[in-house]
């Protein structure tokens, strides 16, 4: 079958490597976690916990009922220290419940796996609600949420993604290769608790070992639900929902429509596993299977790390940084986010720590513009990011380019391509933050 | 590190380019260039590469006064400034004195690059407004040794040979670099494909398209099917064309930005090229229909934007 794809996109060089075939192992257990319990895409939940409380491992610490439907479990059993704010990798500070490891483990998944099947929908969501599983990717939207859709809102296609496409990245590939039943399994739990009609892994094509894998799992555990596997492209931002779901089911979602409302729900491979465990075993979300790699890190790999550990403490574990001056990065090295501050936690969405050496080239000063439209061939918007960039400059907004502007999805291909290094991306995202401040003011 | 601070290089996303680079490619061109030119000097004489040092120059030290009296950026570093300076003096005739060669350099670089908005926002090519505007204003020093068409021998069924070809290729009846070394501006062009500098859009397009106006010149004009399909062979071959499609119509600040208003502009060009050798004034009237094209540039961008993905719904929004 060919491969479903998009227009525009990258093709960064792979550079997956020395950790190509690194299984996960678990992360040595840090003595103090920073827990955030503000999600990017909601409010703050409330602490259920006081300072000085001793907790459980996989306690509920804090919680919002409300319209950002948080849980937050204790990740670590302990005392909490301290409630307040704790610097966070968006640069500023977010409150976090900080808890120092004391006591024993009880470890989860001992009791019998109950039998999800004869489970309702319903029961199903709850699960999945008091665990907190959160989407590993983007916002965090809480997987409770896309398993039950507003009233009215049909889901018919669930899209499980194991598509980073991002040089360094391999955890999405490792847990496709080494938990394929369990992906499968999540899936069908999904696949009942939506009723949906079908449900859709989509995996990049040279992950020749994962495909072969989940096909492997899919011809050896009949259960109920249509589970299909679709080879998609390996280009980058696969990991944009509108995107995979125009590789993975050839379907174009218009700007402005909610991919509820057209009918798709996209789930990545990591959520899926979440939300088993959470059903199965009512497991909390107080792990996220991360990267930790690039040319920086002296021991790369792929690693379970416990919700809350600080950057610095991982890298602790991984031996260190090859060289002090090394860029630590949070997530992909083209999407991610520069690490201000080490002590910044790993939250339920970070998808990897990469540490890259040598000088940033965007950094060394932009060039002109030349025109030469590689910019526009990478967008996978089908924009003209060029000009844009120069709107932004100029700080110009006509009907065009503000639609440009709403419509880029900041994956900053553009930047990535452009032989003069301009920050487009960045000030299409800068524009765009202005344009948002100037309409909510 | 322990004292929990990060370095304090702190960039925006994203963490890592592409290794292609403005400097990068304008050396790849240049690398592209030398085999040519080594060879036309080979053939016509070291009096192409005096031309070449000084067109170079020349674009340098005026790119350099420019900037310098304009309080800019000294950017000369992109080497843009001396891959003008060397185009401009693959397309000269053997024999062209050098200060005319220098002036042309001087001229590509002041007037049709930094006066008219600067790198990336000129909208015509410097080489090729400089080479217009010294066959229009030297006529006897440019195109007094230039004959190629009107010299060429009529094809035609009877006399098919390969003669024409072999007389262009040793200089028999070429005069400028692009010309007699033909086949390693082709070679210096793929070079510049497989380095991924240009894309395939633009001399596909202009060779495709000149070929096939070529052939059909010739066929209107009664001549047989494979005498047509030699004489449109010739055409490709003569005048540079290689180095018009590879290296001049690729330019990035004058032709499209998206892929099908590549493949347009590259198609018009080359249709062009040919259409105005037979009825064009000037012995050299290749650059002037590029310019015009150049021109249209903008024009080809505005009617093949690329589609918004998902754009329907966001133009329906738009309008209400």
């Amino acid at each position: 079958m060919r491969a479903g794809s998009f227009s525009g996109g990258i093709r960064p060089p792979e550079t997956k490597g020395r950790i190509e075939n690194s299984p996960f192992s678990n992360l040595s257990v840090p003595h103090q976690c920073s827990i955030p319990i503000q999600h990017r895409a909601g409010t703050a939940a409330r602490p259920v916990v006081a300072v000085g409380d001793v907790v459980r491992e996989g306690q509920l610490i804090a919680a919002d009922e409300g319209a950002g439907d948080i849980r937050v479990h204790a990740s670590i059993p302990g005392r909490v220290m301290d409630i307040g704010d704790r610097p966070a990798h968006s640069g500023g500070c977010a409150p976090c419940i900080v808890i120092e490891a004391a006591g024993s483990f009880s470890g989860f998944g001992a009791a019998a796996p109950c039998d999800w099947t004869t489970l309702t929908p319903v029961e199903i969501v709850r699960r999945v609600r008091e665990a907190g599983v959160m989407c590993a990717h983007g916002a965090g939207i809480p997987a409770a949420r896309i398993l039950a859709p507003p009233e009215g809102c049909a889901i018919d296609t669930i899209i499980v993604h194991g598509a980073e496409c991002e040089p360094y990245l391999t955890a999405a590939d490792m847990l496709l290769r080494a938990y394929p039943a369990e992906i499968l399994e999540g899936a069908r739990i999904a696949l009942r608790a939506l009723g949906a009609s079908r449900a859709i892994i989509a995996i990049p094509k040279s992950l020749t070992t994962a495909l072969a894998a989940i096909r492997t799992a899919l011809a050896a555990h009949a259960g109920p639900g249509t589970v299909t596997v679709r080879p998609v492209s390996d280009k980058y931002p696969q990991g944009n929902e509108r995107l995979i779901i125009k590789a993975a089911a050839r379907k174009t979602i218009h700007a402005g429509t909610d991919l509820t409302r057209a009918g798709f729900a996209v789930l990545n491979a990591a959520t899926v596993i979440a939300l088993r465990e959470a059903v199965l075993a009512e497991k909390p979300l107080i792990e996220r299977p991360i990267t930790v790699g690039g040319p920086g890190i002296r021991k790369p790999g792929n690693y379970k790390v416990r919700i809350g550990t600080a950057v610095e403490d991982v890298i602790r574990e991984c031996e260190g940084l090859v060289d002090p001056a090394a860029r630590v990065i949070m997530g992909g090295p083209i999407s991610g986010t520069a690490v201000r501050d080490m002590r910044v936690p790993v939250t339920g969405t970070t998808t990897a720590i990469i540490a890259l050496l040598g000088p940033d080239h965007g950094a060394s000063g932009e060039r002109e513009c030349i025109r030469c439209g590689r910019c526009v061939a990478a967008c996978p918007m089908g924009l003209m990011p060029h000009e844009l960039d120069e709107a932004a400059r100029q700080d110009r907004h006509d009907a065009r380019e503000a639609r440009g502007v709403e419509a880029c999805i900041a994956c900053h291909a553009c930047s990535y391509v452009c032989p003069s290094r301009r920050p487009i991306g960045r000030r299409i995202d800068a524009a765009r933050t202005n344009r948002q401040g100037a309409i909510d003011g | 590190m322990a004292n929990g601070t990060a370095p304090a290089h702190t960039p925006c996303p994203p963490h890592m380019h592409d290794s292609r680079s403005l400097a990068g490619m304008m050396r790849t061109v240049c690398i592209a260039l030398a085999p040519a030119l080594a060879a036309g000097a080979a053939l016509l004489g070291a009096g192409i590469l005096v031309n070449a040092a000084a067109a170079v120059l020349a674009a340098i030290a005026s790119e350099a006064l420019f900037l310098l009296a304009a309080r800019k950026k000294i950017t000369l570093t992109d080497g843009s400034a001396a891959v003008t300076g060397l185009l401009v003096a693959l397309n000269l005739p053997a024999g062209t004195p050098p200060w005319l060669a220098a002036a042309g350099g001087a001229f590509a670089i002041v007037f049709i690059k930094q006066l008219s908005g600067g790198m990336g926002a000129n909208p015509f090519n410097p080489a090729l407004g400089a080479l217009a505007i010294m066959h229009l204003f030297f006529p006897a020093e440019m195109g007094g040794a230039w004959h190629s068409f009107s010299t060429a021998p009529p094809i035609t069924a009877e006399t098919q040979s390969l003669a024409p070809f072999v007389a262009l290729l040793t200089g028999g009846s070429g005069a400028t670099v692009a010309e007699v070394a033909a086949p390693l501006a082709l070679c210096g062009g793929i070079f510049l494909l497989v380095r991924r500098v240009i894309s395939w859009h633009i001399p596909i397009a202009f060779l495709a398209a000149a070929g096939a106006t070529a052939f059909f010149l010739f066929r209107a004009t009664g001549t047989g099917e494979s005498a047509a399909a030699l004489s449109a062979g010739y055409h490709l071959v003569a005048g540079g064309l290689f180095l018009y499609a590879f290296f001049m119509a690729t330019d990035p600040a004058t032709s499209p930005v998206t892929a099908p208003g590549m493949v347009l502009f590259g198609a018009c060009c080359g249709a062009l090229v040919i259409i105005v050798r037979p009825f064009g004034g000037y012995p050299e009237t290749a650059p002037l229909a590029m310019l015009l094209m150049n021109a249209l540039a903008p024009l080809i961008d505005r009617i093949t934007r690329p589609r918004m993905f998902g754009g329907r719904a966001a133009a329906l929004r738009q309008k209400n």
